[in-house]
């Protein structure tokens, strides 16, 4: 066993009812699930950041509770749903003040995947929804940034595709499977199923505080799973290595 | 934006003239020697002294709060924590009992501290339950300081003449009433509270992403809101135990200086205890040269700060 993460029967009220789940390194994990199904919690939980009532956390072979959170903050790092910023600084100063080195200096593949060079020295205020996004995910990568690049680094993205046009969609998604691959473990939640399937390697579908099914995406991304837990109509097809879903509500409004 | 080096060495050229300025301004009269050598060691030298410290005080309990409550518009005189430790003052001069008098050099700073101290609890503890809403933190602190005005006024209608100059002192600011001993009360809880918020500027860099991050990143937040809130109230306290209430110095500074070099804290707290210090001894420097009168200290800051906001306000740093 080489799970880095391990959780088991974690309980938060009103949000979690005995969750177990397992994450090994260099696992690629995509958590889907309905609105308030409980993913942000059970991501924080996991983060250390919340401490649950119930239940017990592993990281790395210990107990969640044995880090000191500067020990946690060199491995692991957390994407949070963003908030407004009182204060007009500038992209590169809210970077500088989060990357290990002195003088910010971007990583080219962080530059590549989510092209923020040329708003570098505007007012974060003045982004849009999306480019402040793609501001937000190269910051909470480079906290850890030198632990990714030895493979041995754990992020924690709440939702980092929100507001991304499709390009860049897809470029973070690339990026999170980059960095698995190379030993990295990512835990990211989506609201999009067709993108998330083909791009993860294992998918969590939750619901109402519950794990549905964990495993790999063609295994949990089945038609039964998905209507069962969206309460929409699915069709899945397999296409070589590609797994197509074409999704329809059965909403009415009048 | 202007380069790190180049504001510190500006800022501290400015710092050091100010204080050259004020220590002299007594040479160039024609008084005895001895005369202008206890004048400058009895009333030169706790002046200079008395407006870096709350000058410093003052600028970066300002910056601090801001980042700390996540909020431009705090400042310890709009947050409240001026007027607690006004508050404080007020009623230890006018009802302090004759045969305390001597002592009240010590009283006065340990009363404005508690006091200080007392707002400050008040407003984090409301900070906390309104959690998030940052315009509830500056209205629960217009509102205490709009309950301690009140409180002062009514001391006010009670007081005798004489109670009612100190009294005057208290709400208006003024750099002339320190003496040694209060100095000597006051200069270290100035100084180690400043050097909290100097050695913590890194993590209040951390701040501004917010919580989740900052926790993410390794700042026990909590922890270093309540502590930081703890050396804001010793500063201040000591700063009004020294000079009174001075206005706008704690909010103009840090936003002016946050227009000029950015947001970095582990450069700007630094500067905003010069520039701080360096404003109110170019008001002492002003008070000095126009000797007739004792100008009051907030009536200066205020008649300088109030364009000064108005511009940093048209340049876009506050919404």
């Amino acid at each position: 066993m080489n799970a880095v993460i391990q959780v088991s029967d974690l309980e938060i009220e009103k949000r979690l009812n005995g969750v177990s789940v397992n994450a090994q390194k260099g696992d690629c994990i995509h958590v889907i699930g309905p609105n308030g199904a409980g993913k942000s919690t059970l991501m924080t939980a996991i983060a250390g950041l919340v401490s649950p009532d119930n239940g017990r956390i592993t990281f790395k072979g210990k107990p969640l509770e044995y880090w000191s959170l500067a020990e946690l903050a060199s491995m692991r790092t957390v994407l949070a749903q963003q908030l407004e910023l009182s204060f007009a600084l500038s992209v590169s100063e809210y970077l500088s003040f989060y990357s290990i080195s002195e003088s910010l200096i971007i990583p080219s593949m962080l530059e590549t995947a989510l092209e923020i060079a040329t708003f570098l020295n505007k007012p974060i205020t003045q982004l849009s929804g999306g480019e402040r996004q793609r501001v937000e995910i190269c910051r909470a990568l480079l906290q850890i940034w030198p632990q990714l690049l030895k493979g041995e680094g754990i992020a924690i993205l709440d939702e980092p595709l929100q507001g991304l046009d499709i390009r860049h969609q897809y470029a973070v998604a690339t990026l999170v499977q980059t960095l698995c691959s190379k030993g990295n473990t990512v835990i990211m939640s989506s609201h999009d199923i067709g993108l998330s399937v083909n791009y993860c390697s294992q998918l969590w579908l939750i619901q109402q505080g519950n794990i549905v099914a964990s495993g790999s995406p063609s295994k949990v991304a089945t038609q039964f799973n998905l209507e069962k837990v969206f309460e929409c109509h699915f069709s899945v097809n397999q296409k070589n290595n590609f797994l197509e879903i074409q999704v329809c509500a059965p909403i009415t409004l009048e | 934006m202007i380069k790190g080096k180049t504001a510190v060495v500006t800022a501290a050229t400015v710092f050091i003239c100010a204080l050259f300025g004020v220590l002299s301004a007594v040479g160039f009269t024609d008084t005895p020697y001895e005369l202008k050598l206890h004048i400058l060691y009895q009333l030169q030298l706790p002046l200079a002294l008395t407006a870096t410290l709350v000058g410093a005080a003052l600028s970066v309990s300002g910056a601090t709060l801001q980042v700390v409550l996540r909020n431009p518009l705090a400042d310890p005189g709009i947050v409240g924590i001026t007027s607690g430790a006004s508050l404080v003052a007020a009623v230890l001069l006018l009802a302090t009992p004759q045969w305390a008098e001597n002592y009240l050099h010590y009283i006065l700073p340990v009363g404005c501290f508690i006091g200080a101290l007392a707002t400050t609890f008040i407003i984090y503890k409301l900070a906390r339950r309104l959690l998030g809403s940052s315009t509830a933190v500056i209205l629960s602190g217009i509102a205490i300081s709009t309950l301690s005005g009140a409180a002062i006024a009514w001391l006010y209608l009670f007081s005798d003449a004489n109670s009612l100059r100190n009294l005057t002192f208290w709400l208006m600011g003024s750099l002339y009433q320190t003496t040694w001993p209060i100095l000597v009360v006051g200069a270290p809880l100035v100084i180690a509270a400043l050097a909290f918020q100097f050695s913590n500027a890194s993590k209040y860099n951390r701040l501004y992403a917010g919580d989740v991050a900052a926790t993410s990143s390794g700042v026990d937040v909590h922890k270093l809101t309540e502590r930081s809130l703890v050396a804001c109230a010793v500063a201040v306290g000591a700063a009004v135990s020294m000079a009174g209430s001075i206005a706008f110095v704690g909010l103009l500074v840090p936003h002016i200086l946050r227009l000029l070099i950015g947001h970095n804290n582990r450069l700007l707290l630094p500067l905003c205890a010069l520039v701080g210090a360096s404003l109110l001894l170019l008001v002492a420097l002003c008070s000095e040269l126009t000797r007739a009168i004792t100008l009051p200290v907030s009536m200066i800051t205020a008649t300088l700060g109030g364009p000064l906001l108005i511009w940093a306000l048209l340049k876009g740093q506050l919404r």
